[in-house]
């Protein structure tokens, strides 16, 4: 049988969320276009700022979910450490599908375009793209 | 065994039940999730959110040295516990620390000194400030924060803060020896971070 640890669970929602919010917020301060959920800068970063306050006034106002409720230590460290990773690893995953979704049309001129250079090629396309293209010209790069 | 400065502790835990709104503020910053959340997601902020490549660089080293830190200095302060137990939580000898421990936290039963907290949050804190140092102040922040209130909460002496400061800031500057001996090793996982889109 399987058993569920919902104080971990909780916590795992909290880092979603939160990371969510995180990576729009820094996807505009970093202008990385090709990560954004709409395709106006103000838009995105009030859609972080909302996700990320939300997430917080959730788990740390509401005493059932026992994230503000001191009577135990409900997740050990090195827990909080595992569903942090994961919880930022499924809100990353989220963010690439959503924004290659948003994106698809491109966000950039083909000849403003930066590519080989990481986080830097989603200032001008989306993960979707980035990875398309670099798969398209594995040959010429070696 | 008490420590010496068992009184400042009596003193400071006498206020709680004083201010609501002060414990209020205090009980969700000595949590064990708001404060290594917050510091955690600040992180993960400065990770995506810096526009120039040369200083996105610069910072993404300092969270790898700071992640790093926070690692080695929770193993550093398990280490110690397992030998040194020097004296108990302020709440096992005074009333007002335990009143204060059964209002705003709860008794722990691991080793008072160091403060495993103070360890992780001033290892994060330092790690950052060797490479960014305007970017660490608000992790310095929150790590002073997070040990004041669990002064305030009766859950540690001022010296076990110290000292768990102490621990994080030494294993930070370890951990940055050790990435610059081993520089390969960190340039490695920041170019496999780079073909996946994430540095």
């Amino acid at each position: 049988m399987v058993s569920i640890n919902y104080d971990a669970m909780t916590y795992l929602l909290l880092t979603f969320g939160g990371c969510l919010g995180i990576y729009q917020i820094g996807a505009v301060a970093g202008n990385f276009k090709g990560l954004w959920f709409f395709r106006k800068p103000a838009f995105t970063l009030i859609g972080g700022l909302v996700i990320l306050g939300i997430t917080y006034i959730c788990f740390f106002t509401c005493a059932d979910l026992n994230m503000n409720a001191n009577d135990a230590a409900v997740v050990e460290g090195h827990e909080q450490l595992v569903f942090f990773l994961f919880g930022a690893f499924l809100a990353l995953v989220l963010t690439f599908i959503v924004s290659s979704l948003v994106n698809h049309r491109g966000v950039a001129q083909e000849s403003e375009m930066v590519i080989g250079e990481g986080l830097e090629d989603l200032k001008t396309r989306t993960v979707f793209q980035a990875a398309t293209y670099r798969w398209r010209n594995r040959k010429k790069a070696r | 065994m008490t420590p010496p400065d068992s009184g400042f502790s009596e003193w400071i835990t006498d206020f709680v039940g004083e201010c609501s709104a002060c414990d209020g503020v205090m009980a969700l910053l000595c949590t064990d999730f708001f404060v290594p959340v917050s510091i955690s997601l600040y992180m993960l902020l400065r990770w995506f959110g810096t526009g120039n490549p040369v200083q996105r660089v610069k910072t993404q080293y300092g969270i790898m040295c700071a992640s790093a830190s926070m690692g080695i200095s929770c193993g550093v302060v398990a280490l110690i516990n397992n030998f040194v137990d020097i004296w108990d939580r302020p709440f096992m000898n005074d009333a007002n620390a335990r009143h204060a421990a059964e209002t705003l936290f709860y008794l722990p039963h691991d080793p008072s000194f160091p403060a495993n907290l103070a360890a992780v949050a001033f290892a994060a804190a330092m790690g950052m400030c060797i490479y960014n140092r305007i970017a660490s102040i608000p992790i310095f922040v929150l790590a002073l924060l997070w040990s004041i209130s669990r002064i305030y909460a009766g859950a540690h002496y001022p010296l076990d803060i110290l000292g768990g400061m102490g621990i994080g800031i030494v294993v930070a500057f370890f951990t940055h020896g050790v990435f610059w001996v081993l520089k390969p090793v960190p340039a490695f996982f920041h170019r496999m971070a780079r073909k996946l889109y994430l540095a």
